[in-house]
């Protein structure tokens, strides 16, 4: 199509009233509700619901445009949830960038600079360099540093850890404190100040920003994957809408975008090791530091997947680095187990409970945190979870007394409590409300004549005419904490 | 000058690559303890050895045409089983020191790991059969093999999940119902079957003549890391929170009633797992079919590598590796065994046939859709958007968008984020024929649909962002105007463009649909809540029905 016909100038004319339309809408919102910035602000423990503390956590708490736009670093390096199942490596956020950069260092006429102007690659790649430092110092400032006993060590506290711990002690840590200082220096000094003017806990600004930001990384991945052919740039755009779409609707959380992984390992790989390699110093600097990155990465992994740690009990774990397979399973698998004596293994007096919860398909069971449901006969019927506790503080916000408490349940059918032991651990909130709720539920269950513990895990001293025993119990001198316990109502 | 700029590169990838490695390690203290507690060094050596001789037998013999006969799939299985047993070794004598693992305990766990293989082979086996013949109905036809093959086995799972779907309705899902049906299945399928057992099993594996260290090791270290979580899963119960709770626990569920369960978002992929207990009553064989998501979806991203990206064969297998590897997908094949893998198998499966359908757009190479018009056909050559010159009947013209209208509807069925892969995708067709501009109008539709249903309420976050009523009606005026704009650069294209998207919605609800129409039977409501989440068996206690049951009301 020629270039000055009235049908292409039409087309381009469109093509400035759609920004104008979103830039104008964007305004309108900004001047009609940019004020409330402190809307949205954390309920009191009496309003606060489940999904504020199970799904916000993923996201954090931060100045909203910081929640979002430190989501990759976050994600990465686990920052706001710790979990490993969220861990997806390193490899993707050292090399995506760099995969961009170093398509830019190609001469001026051959791909992927093509027919460029001669000012754009080294801008785009300016650009893509401040992102990376804007990246960093956003998402470090509301980071953490792990000290040596896995304490976390908050980018306030950066200053007293550096003066408690010498390079020798600990040089990685060390070494990443003094430059989450640095850029903590630089957030609060020149990017919260900014934020903070039009944002907060809510504003009208985070949207319209975020696709800002996009725009400027599809500008930018368009012209350094211009030279593509059809079906990669296909893929290259899916992934780009992708993306998006699960950052901004799945508060960050790994498992609902989980094709991003494959696909983006697939594009680092090719572009840094494909026939689009880049050349010259940086291309070789990069393609050997990624090739030595893989090469971490899987003697990491490999050593990782056979030592198969648990962090929360490493200190007291017996077998440490030897559960490959977990020892119940692998007595299992070689026919010296069978399924009770996996259970009992795993639930210490799981098997006895599960005789009395399964005679019948019936009593309802309430559930705080509990995973027995797999054992558990018509537990889809009968199990009624709270895991945040929610419904709980309805019912002790009106009803102090545990006796009233448990005549309440009882009279509906409740027959049974179950407690994970691990559930206020969930609770990143400013406020701990799933922690305060927490200790009121264990108050319900202490000492409660009107329920029996049916089994735990959890082991207490208790001391009797001088003689000391060790025995699965829930309150006392705990020796070992366990992770649940099942209740009766009788 | 232009060193300048090198060097200027070349230390911000330094700094960088340094910088992010050491907060991930320091973040990460489970990697350094792990060498700090690692106990299997033994094994390690093993494992080792064994992988050095594979590699230089498969170097040595790879292309030999009378010794490549022992490189296929049997030997690859009886490699994964001998890494299972070795490893379960190591792992029993350092688990177990009152005993030691004997011939006996190795046997049994050869026929423990081999049984729950053979099953989830059935399946496979049983998909591939099933879905060859739907995708045939179809016309879906895919130049590359390894992408025909995987289609094949997304649209069986679909097929296979579908039918138990409607046996599960009434009830009639045993495997006196079920057997039978794969017994004519496979009648009516024979050649395929045969086709499959001859590819996987005693076909010489297609070795490329590029093939080196890196690659067979690479190979080897997969086959080791496969090996090792599928046998984690030959497990009487999961590990994991969520497969106690969800994803092992409906499967249970679905098999101890034989029918569908209540309530729940919609669990395709769940209804998949119960066939380890409805087929062979066995817990290990459930979740060894999650676990069967993960392998596939390593075939997918190695066919993307191959054939998409002309990555050479050495390196898409260390991707596919290093992929495998990072500790989210190795806990989710292993411990916490849920749907993700399964439907990260059926996104990719899509993304194979979208490519081929862009490709065939470009009109590069035939295959199902007409030739392009000769007049654009240069368009097509420097990788812009090109004209289809599609004519006549829609759905003879798109059999790949029909097919992933399917697809991405069961996959809507399996988890209800696939929302945003299904945007994604019409995203990206709209790229392929208007470029950037049809980019941005698709995408920006979508951004007006998200908020409109509030669909970033997930969690909800939608009460921090002020204003986002507002923004909606411009991301609307914006994608209305763009599309305009599209329209008037191209009739013909903006037309294709509607129809296909138009189809593809059509057919990813038509198999969204029977979940739509039993969460309307459970709740006899219309409210999209409703539809998608049916109507909860859990208890429906609130704070009154337990006043009201009390006696003489709570006082």
């Amino acid at each position: 199509m020629a270039t000055n016909t009235p049908t292409n100038n039409l087309v381009k004319v469109l093509d400035w009233l759609a920004i104008a339309a979103l830039v104008g809408t964007a305004l309108a919102a900004f001047f009609l509700y940019g004020n409330n910035t402190g809307a949205g602000a954390a309920a009191t423990p009496e309003e606060a619901n489940a999904i504020r503390i199970e799904i916000q956590r993923y996201l954090g708490y931060e100045i909203l445009p910081v929640r979002y736009l430190s989501l990759p670093y976050d994600l990465v390096m686990n920052s706001n949830v710790y979990l490993a199942i969220l861990d997806t490596g390193v490899l993707l956020l050292i090399f995506v960038p760099i995969a961009i950069l170093l398509g830019f260092l190609a001469k001026p006429g051959s791909p992927p600079n093509g027919k460029a102007r001669r000012w754009e690659a080294p801008l785009l790649a300016t650009a893509v360099v401040v992102s990376c430092f804007f990246l960093m110092v956003i998402s470090t400032a509301n980071g953490y540093i792990a000290d040596k006993n896995m304490k976390i060590v908050k980018p306030t506290e950066v200053s007293e850890y550096l003066a408690n711990t010498s390079f020798g002690e600990a040089p990685v840590g060390v070494t990443c404190a003094h430059l989450y200082q640095q850029c903590l220096r630089l957030y609060q000094g020149a990017v919260e100040p900014v934020l903070l003017r039009f944002s907060g806990n809510a504003d009208a600004v985070t949207y319209p920003l975020l696709i800002l930001v996009f725009a400027l990384f599809f500008y930018i991945g368009s012209r350094r994957f211009r030279h593509l052919p059809m079906p990669e740039q296909g893929l290259l755009y899916f992934t780009y809408a992708y993306l998006f779409f699960w950052l901004m609707l799945s508060a960050g959380i790994v498992w609902y975008g989980l094709l991003a992984f494959p696909l983006l390992t697939a594009f680092v790989f090719s572009v840094m090791l494909g026939k689009g390699k880049g050349e010259g110093l940086a291309g070789k600097v990069g393609r050997y530091l990624f090739l030595a990155t893989v090469a971490v990465s899987l003697v990491i992994g490999f050593a990782h997947r056979f030592s198969n740690l648990t962090l929360t009990i490493l200190s007291k774990d017996k077998i440490a680095g030897k559960r490959i397979y977990d020892p119940a399973y692998v007595q299992y698998i070689t026919g010296d187990f069978t399924e009770e004596n996996v259970y009992d293994a795993y639930y210490p007096g799981l098997g006895r409970a599960l005789r009395s919860i399964n005679t019948e398909d019936k009593s309802l069971i309430y559930n705080v945190g509990g995973r027995f449901n797999f054992f558990i006969r018509a537990n889809d019927k009968r199990m009624f979870n709270d895991n945040q506790l929610d419904f709980f503080n309805q019912i002790i916000t009106k009803y102090k007394n545990k006796e009233q408490v448990t005549a309440l349940l009882k009279a509906s059918g409740f027959r049974y409590l179950i407690v994970d032991f691990n559930t206020p651990s969930g609770d990143r909130t400013p406020e701990q409300l799933l922690v305060e709720r927490y200790k009121k539920f264990m108050l319900l269950l202490y000492e409660n004549p009107g329920l029996e513990m049916l089994a735990t895990n959890r082991v207490i001293k208790e001391t009797s005419g001088g003689a000391t025993q060790y025995i699965y119990g829930v309150f006392g001198e705990v020796q070992d904490p366990g992770t649940f316990a099942i209740y009766r109502i009788k | 000058m232009r060193i300048i700029p090198q060097v200027l590169t070349a230390l911000f990838i330094v700094l960088w690559t340094l910088f992010v490695f050491l907060d991930y390690w320091q973040k990460h203290p489970s990697y350094y303890l792990s060498f700090t507690y690692y106990q299997y060094w033994g094994l390690g050596l093993v494992l080792l050895s064994i992988g050095a001789a594979v590699s230089w037998l498969g170097m040595k013999f790879g292309q030999d045409k009378q010794r490549k006969f022992f490189f296929n799939g049997l030997s690859v299985t009886a490699l994964f089983l001998l890494v299972s047993m070795v490893s379960v070794g190591a792992a029993f004598n350092a688990l177990v020191p009152s005993a030691s693992f004997n011939a006996v305990r190795g046997v049994k766990v050869l026929l423990q790991v081999g049984g729950t293989a053979m099953a989830v082979y059935l399946v496979t086996i049983a998909s591939y059969v099933l879905g060859s013949l739907i995708n045939e109905f179809l016309k879906v036809k895919l130049s590359a093999a390894m992408d025909a093959s995987l289609a094949a086995i997304a649209t069986g799972m679909m097929g296979l999940v579908l039918g138990c779907f409607l046996l599960g309705t009434v009830s009639l899902l045993h495997g006196f119902v079920l057997y039978p049906c794969l017994i004519v299945l496979f009648f009516f399928g024979r050649k395929k079957a045969l086709g499959f057992l001859k590819a996987t099993l005693w076909q010489p594996l297609a070795t490329d003549r590029q093939l080196n260290w890196v690659g067979l090791g690479s190979f080897y270290l997969l086959v080791v890391l496969l090996s090792i979580n599928f046998t984690a899963v030959n497990v009487p119960m999961p590990a994991g929170f969520d497969s106690l709770t969800v994803y092992a626990n409906i499967p249970s569920l679905i098999g101890g009633r034989h029918g569908l369960v209540e309530g729940y978002q919609p669990y395709n992929w769940s209804i998949l797992m119960s066939l380890g207990y409805v087929l062979f009553g066995s817990t290990a064989v459930s979740l060894a079919l999650s676990n069967l998501g993960g392998v596939l979806a390593a075939f997918a991203m190695y066919a993307l590598c191959r054939n998409w990206l002309r990555l050479d064969a050495n390196y898409s297998l260390l991707a596919v590796l290093v992929f495998s590897l990072t500790p989210s997908v190795t806990i989710q094949s292993s411990a916490e065994l849920k749907i993700d893998l399964g439907l990260l198998f059926i996104s990719l499966s899509i993304l194979l046939v979208l490519l081929h359908f862009l490709k065939y757009s470009a009109g590069e190479e035939g295959g199902t859709a007409p030739k392009p018009v000769p007049a654009k056909a240069a368009a097509a050559k420097k990788g812009q958007a090109a004209p289809t010159g599609y004519a006549g009947n829609i759905f003879q013209a798109s059999p790949a968008i029909v097919w992933m209208g399917l697809m991405s509807g069961f996959a809507l069925g399996i988890k209800l984020t696939t929302i945003y892969f299904a945007l994604a995708l019409l995203v990206a067709l709209w790229y392929g024929y208007h470029g950037k501009r049809g980019f941005w109008a698709m995408f920006l539709a979508s951004l007006f649909l998200v908020l409109l249903v509030k669909l970033d309420d997930f969690g909800g976050l939608r009460q921090f962002h002020l204003g986002a009523d507002v923004l909606q009606w411009g991301l609307l005026a914006a994608a209305l105007l763009l599309f305009l704009g599209a329209f008037l650069s191209n009739r013909p294209h903006f037309q294709q463009s509607i129809k296909l998207s138009i189809v593809y919605g059509m057919f990813a609800l038509f198999t969204f649909v029977p979940w739509a129409a039993k969460n309307y039977w459970e709740t006899r409501s219309l409210s999209p809540a409703a539809l998608m989440n049916g109507k909860s068996a859990a208890p429906a206690i609130n704070l009154q029905t337990l006043e009201n049951n009390m006696p003489n009301n709570g006082n």
